[in-house]
């Protein structure tokens, strides 16, 4: 049963007929470490967050720890401490999350080794703080995804493509990624909405959408109207029936497909049961919890030039 | 988590108790000696009926050595109102047969040697005002002492309609919450109906009505039964010990019995509840019906009933669920004493967000609307018939579906389905070979079907669909010789599914020992091999939800369970009866959700596992008198073991995590009474207390992260709304499994009902108070971390929760 099902249940439950228990002290949290390490095909340094379990609203870093990822062939790769903003995707501030602190510590791979994640490759992460924790882990990374349709030859570094996806819904393919236990499909899309706006709709900008497929054969979806599988009840469905005609005309988009491994799908999808919240499948061995992941991504640019020229058709 | 060695050694139990089993059983044949059958006794064979030849089932059949003695045997009769008596003793015997409502009828006789009589007896309807617990009660230990003096290893408990209109259900009896108060019977959550039976998991519970499974039998995942109260006549619990004729499941069989008993003209009973109404029709089948089916007399019942709050509400507000079931049942009085009946259920529940949300103008463009439907539908036929030359015939043909659907109005894409079928086809043949001897055969043929899809988003996250047909045989014996009954027996069921085939042969033996003057005390054993071939996927874990079905296959584990038992029971002549039972149990393909399972191999969705469980059931009962009732002790221990798929690749790990199971409720006792006042009022009075069960506390909560999919950045995990409110994404990091209990479970029930007689018919208002002096049950803990203080709060199940309603018949 999925996690919303779930959720759907005990909602259900606590309509029915249950009550409310008297809030009373927890014993204290275990004061535990949490890796979170999840290596990118194509990015050219990889980043790993170290935090510890929550107290409060703070959510403490583990700064000074050594943390090494070992290649295929042995080669050690040491990440060094970087500010924590080169590991956010936004700003603290913008997340809207109250008084809540993040002092969570970022460590980044040098730039000597850039790029150095390949597709099909197995790498260990070794963790030791200053304290004496020690955790390890091990990933294999899935290999590479490629376009079919739109058929787009992408950097075989970056893995990025650059060119305008149609405005018509189309059936997105992709190749295969042997290893990959799951791929999450994301568009990102920007200026567009305007008419949606008028008639009162919230409409996001950037607007994010996500769409899962389970199983490295599912390599298929409908574009754009499969996306926000997982979101349709966050925002207005009028949203969702406008994306169904598909892409909006001179919206900004990126598209990507992700293949992750067995260890990001289990962190994702969650585990067992808790009525405390969602149980995350840790792949760290030893002195802490969390994930180290590895995903292979491959994406289409499709954002219009400043000066206006157009943008050659993907697949074309 | 457990160390290595300790998972091992549990494991290692787990596979040592079953291969003890089959040195008990031939241990014990061993232990009986044998000796020979007595040539030179009687027997006796007859047929009950009422004045208009009708079959009368459930007539409590004494034989005495005279008029006003302790009965030296006693049975009941059937569906087609015979019974048997095999040998005994040439001489003087005084045969007696009373049942409620019918003048007891004697009739005496003598046996010569060797001699084989058959006798009819007819029963007058009695006119008089019984006390109507007295004879209610009369009827329930009529079935169990039967069962004792007859059946050597079943457990059998018994709760009779008139029983149930006493026991609180909620809002309106219930016969599921009721079978939840016999011993060996555990409930996890007053949310459900659902129930364990001693260490097994509550898909290994076989549910029967009128003989044919029902696979979902609740409303609203779970909170009620679907069995109308009105159109049951008892319920029997096979808790253990079952004979060979027993299959499909490995903990235990409820079989609810439809009523059968004859009206002499139409009558309606209904009965309005805050959950519900009902309506029940019963009326002698005219005569033309039975003939053209080739029957003689016979008798039919409908009953509908449905919830109701969608239509009062109406004019407010649109309630978006109801549910509504119907159950049919037909009984025909075949020639030569045969009896065919036929079964049928029809039940549903919606619940409908279609119009959720739909402004005035009808626009419903910002809304989220779904429509969840789903229910059970059972028919089945069951022919019951003397064949001459002692032997009698029963066969059953039924048909049982149930099938769930979800679907997203504006979205096509997403679809959630599930459905499980069931084509059954049973014969049992039985004999009276010799004085002391008897036989039962009998086969089986099911084919069974599920299908289970969830998909969503262009994506497919669930879909199987498997089929198979299980081909079933068994024979028992049944020996008699003096103050023992001794049963062996073997089944083998052979199941055949789209890629895979089980054979399985399950010796089963049973023996019983009785002592005392007048043989009322009994010590007896029971030992043997269950199979079953389906799991269900639910998570039992949560206290509401609906049964997703899978057929074993290759991928997908039978469960073959080893079972032992040895208990005590006795019955007095003044109503009491008292039995304790010690079991052990071992489950060897135990199924859960496989965690880590890979998308990519469709053979890993379950983890399968063992279990062990042990245990003492004890019970005492009076069942007679204006104060009847029960206490029952249950004392059990139960552990599951599985595979840690999350260990996988780490040698230096445990392998295995085990585990004590939600059902694990140590010490569970219940106390039910039940008065009848001199007036007409009745009093049903039930306290349950339960050790606490165990739940997985967990020990930490982290600030959830993701990778964002586009930046390759870590943001906050998705389910965050980011409005603010410092409510924070976290994860959830747990403890070891079920290490933790929850506090201990206590709750009394009241039911109070006054019976008025009109001219008219009978108006019986009730009063029913679930949870009277508001115990605040644990339900579920929540933790919070990202408080300092850390916090635990909750939710409690059932708080004082009364309900009145009233049931008429006329």
């Amino acid at each position: 049963m999925s996690a919303r099902l779930r959720a759907g249940a005990v909602a259900l439950v606590t309509l029915a007929a249950g009550c409310e228990l008297a809030e009373v002290a927890a014993p204290k949290s275990s004061d535990l470490l949490v890796v979170e390490a999840v290596m990118r095909v194509g990015q050219a340094r990889q980043y790993v967050l170290l935090h510890r379990s929550l107290e409060g609203d703070v959510v403490r870093g583990e700064p000074g720890a050594m943390i090494v990822v070992v290649g295929p062939n042995g080669e050690r790769v040491s990440f060094a401490e970087a500010p924590l903003a080169e590991c956010l995707y936004g700003t603290v501030d913008g997340w809207g999350l109250g008084a809540t602190q993040i002092e969570a510590t970022c460590y980044r791979s040098p730039a000597a080794a850039s790029h150095f994640v390949m597709p099909g490759a197995e790498y260990e992460l070794e963790v030791e703080t200053l304290r004496g924790e020690i955790a390890r882990a091990r990933s294999r990374v899935p290999e590479a995804v490629d376009y079919r349709v739109p058929a787009v030859s992408v950097d075989p570094l970056t893995r990025v493509a650059t060119c305008r996806l149609s405005n018509e819904p189309f059936t997105l393919v992709w190749s295969r990624a042997e290893g990959a236990w799951s791929y999450i499909v994301s568009l990102r899309l920007s200026g567009w909405g305007d008419e949606l706006r008028e008639q009162g709709v919230e409409v996001p900008d950037p607007l994010e959408l996500t769409g899962v497929s389970v199983s490295a054969a599912d390599t298929t979806l409908r574009f754009p109207e499969n996306l926000g599988l997982f979101q349709r009840g966050d925002f207005d469905q009028r949203i969702f029936q406008a994306l169904n005609r598909g892409l909006p005309e001179g919206a900004a988009s990126t598209l990507v497909v992700v293949a992750n491994d067995r260890n990001y799908t289990n962190a994702i999808r969650g585990g067992r049961f808790n009525p405390s919240g969602q149980v995350r499948g840790s792949s760290i061995v030893g002195d802490a919890v969390g994930v180290f992941g590895s995903v292979a991504p491959v994406t289409i640019r499709s954002v219009p030039p400043a000066d206006g020229s157009p943008l050659p058709p993907c697949g074309a | 988590m457990m160390n290595p060695e300790q998972s091992s050694r549990r494991a290692t139990a787990c596979r040592r108790f079953r291969h003890l089993v089959p040195y008990m059983i031939a241990g014990f044949v061993g232990f009986v000696s044998p000796a020979t059958a007595q040539q030179t006794s009687a027997s006796l064979t007859g047929r009950v009926a009422d004045q208009e030849g009708a079959a009368l089932s459930d007539v409590l059949v004494s034989l005495a050595s005279e008029p006003g003695v302790a009965a030296i045997r006693t049975v009941l009769s059937d569906a087609a109102g015979v019974f048997r008596f095999a040998g005994i003793e040439p001489g003087g015997y005084s045969l007696t047969a009373q049942r409620l409502g019918f003048v007891p009828a004697e009739v005496d006789l003598s046996l010569a040697a060797g001699e084989s009589r058959s006798v009819e007896i007819l029963l007058s309807t009695d006119t008089l005002v019984l006390e109507g617990v007295v004879a209610r009660a009369r009827r329930q230990q009529d079935r169990e002492r039967a069962r004792f003096e007859t059946d050597p290893g079943v457990t059998a408990r018994v709760v009779e309609a008139a029983d149930l209109r006493t026991l609180p259900g909620l809002a309106e009896p219930d016969i599921l919450r009721a079978v939840q108060l016999l011993p060996g019977v555990i409930s996890t959550s007053d949310f459900s109906s659902s129930y364990n039976v001693r260490g097994g998991s509550a898909d290994q519970n076989l549910i029967l009505l009128d003989g044919f499974t029902i696979f979902n039998p609740f409303h609203l995942g779970g909170l009620f039964s679907v069995f109308n109260s009105d159109a049951v006549e008892r319920a029997e619990l096979f808790a253990g010990g079952f004979g060979a004729e027993f299959g499909g499941r490995v903990s235990s069989v409820l079989n609810i019995e439809s009523r059968s008993d004859v009206p002499e003209e139409v009558e309606f009973s209904g009965g309005v509840s805050l959950l519900a109404s009902r309506l029940l029709v019963r009326a002698p089948l005219p005569d033309a019906i039975g003939t053209a089916l080739g029957g003689e007399a016979g008798t039919f019942f409908i009953s509908g009933r449905r919830s109701y709050f969608d239509k009062i509400l109406k004019p407010i507000a649109d309630f978006p669920y109801h549910l509504s079931d119907v159950q049919a049942n037909v009984g025909i009085e075949t020639a030569n004493g045969g009896r065919l009946s036929f079964t049928g259920y029809l039940g549903r529940d919606v619940l409908d967000l279609s119009r959720f949300g739909l402004s005035d103008s009808g626009d419903a463009a910002d809304a989220l609307r779904l429509r969840w439907n789903w229910g059970n539908q059972v028919v089945g036929s069951r022919w019951l018939q003397p064949l001459g030359g002692g032997w009698v015939a029963e066969t059953r043909l039924g048909y049982s579906r149930f099938a769930e659907k979800l679907s997203f109005l504006d979205f096509g894409d997403v679809r959630f389905e599930s459905r499980m079928e069931q084509l059954l086809l049973r014969a049992d043949l039985s004999r009276d070979f010799s004085n002391a001897l008897s036989l039962r055969v009998g086969a089986a043929a099911d084919r069974m079907e599920h299908r289970n899809l969830a998909m969503a988003g262009g994506t497919t996250f669930l879909d199987t669909t498997g089929d198979g047909v299980l081909g079933a045989g068994y024979a028992s014996l049944r020996w008699r010789p003096s103050r023992w009954i001794v049963e062996p027996g073997i089944r083998l069921d052979h199941w055949t599914s789209h890629d895979a085939t089980h054979s399985i042969a399950s010796p089963r033996f049973a023996a019983k020992r009785f002592f005392g003057p007048e043989q009322d005390v009994a010590l007896k054993f029971a030992v043997g091999r269950y199979s079953q071939f389906l799991h269900s996927l639910r998570d039992e874990e949560l206290p509401v939800s609906n049964d997703t079905w899978v057929l074993a296959d290759s991928s997908v584990p039978a469960v073959v369970s080893d079972q032992v038992q040895v208990g005590v029971e006795s019955f007095w002549e003044s109503g009491w009866s008292a039995s304790a039972e010690a079991y052990a149990r071992s489950f060897d393909g135990v199924t859960e959700f496989n965690p880590s399972q890979n998308p990519n191999d469709p053979s890993d969705d379950l983890l399968s596992g063992e279990g062990l469980s042990y245990g003492l059931d004890l019970q005492l009962r009076r069942s007679e008198g204006r104060l009847t009732g029960w206490t029952s002790l249950s004392l059990l221990r139960a552990e599951r073991t599985f595979p840690d798929p999350l260990a996988a690749g780490f040698e230096d790990l445990p392998q295995t995590v085990s585990y004590a199971p939600i059902f694990d409720r140590r010490v569970n006792l219940d106390i039910v009474l039940q008065y009848l006042t001199a007036g007409a009022y009745e009093f049903g009075l039930r306290w349950n207390y339960g050790s606490g069960l165990p739940y997985t506390r967990p020990v930490a909560q982290h600030f959830a992260w993701r990778q964002n999919p586009v930046s390759g950045l870590a943001e906050p995990a998705r389910d965050f709304e980011g409005d603010g409110d410092g409510d924070l994404p976290v994860a959830v990091v747990l403890g070891r499994r079920n290490a933790e209990r929850y506090p201990s479970y206590h709750r009394l029930d009241m039911t109070v009902r006054r019976e008025f007689e009109r001219s008219w018919g009978t108006l019986v208002p009730y009063i029913q108070v679930l949870n009277l002096y508001n115990r605040r049950n644990v339900l579920f803990y929540f933790y919070d971390y990202d408080r300092l203080p850390p916090m635990r709060s909750g939710f409690s199940m059932f708080p004082f929760l009364p309900a009145v309603g009233v049931e008429v018949s006329f």
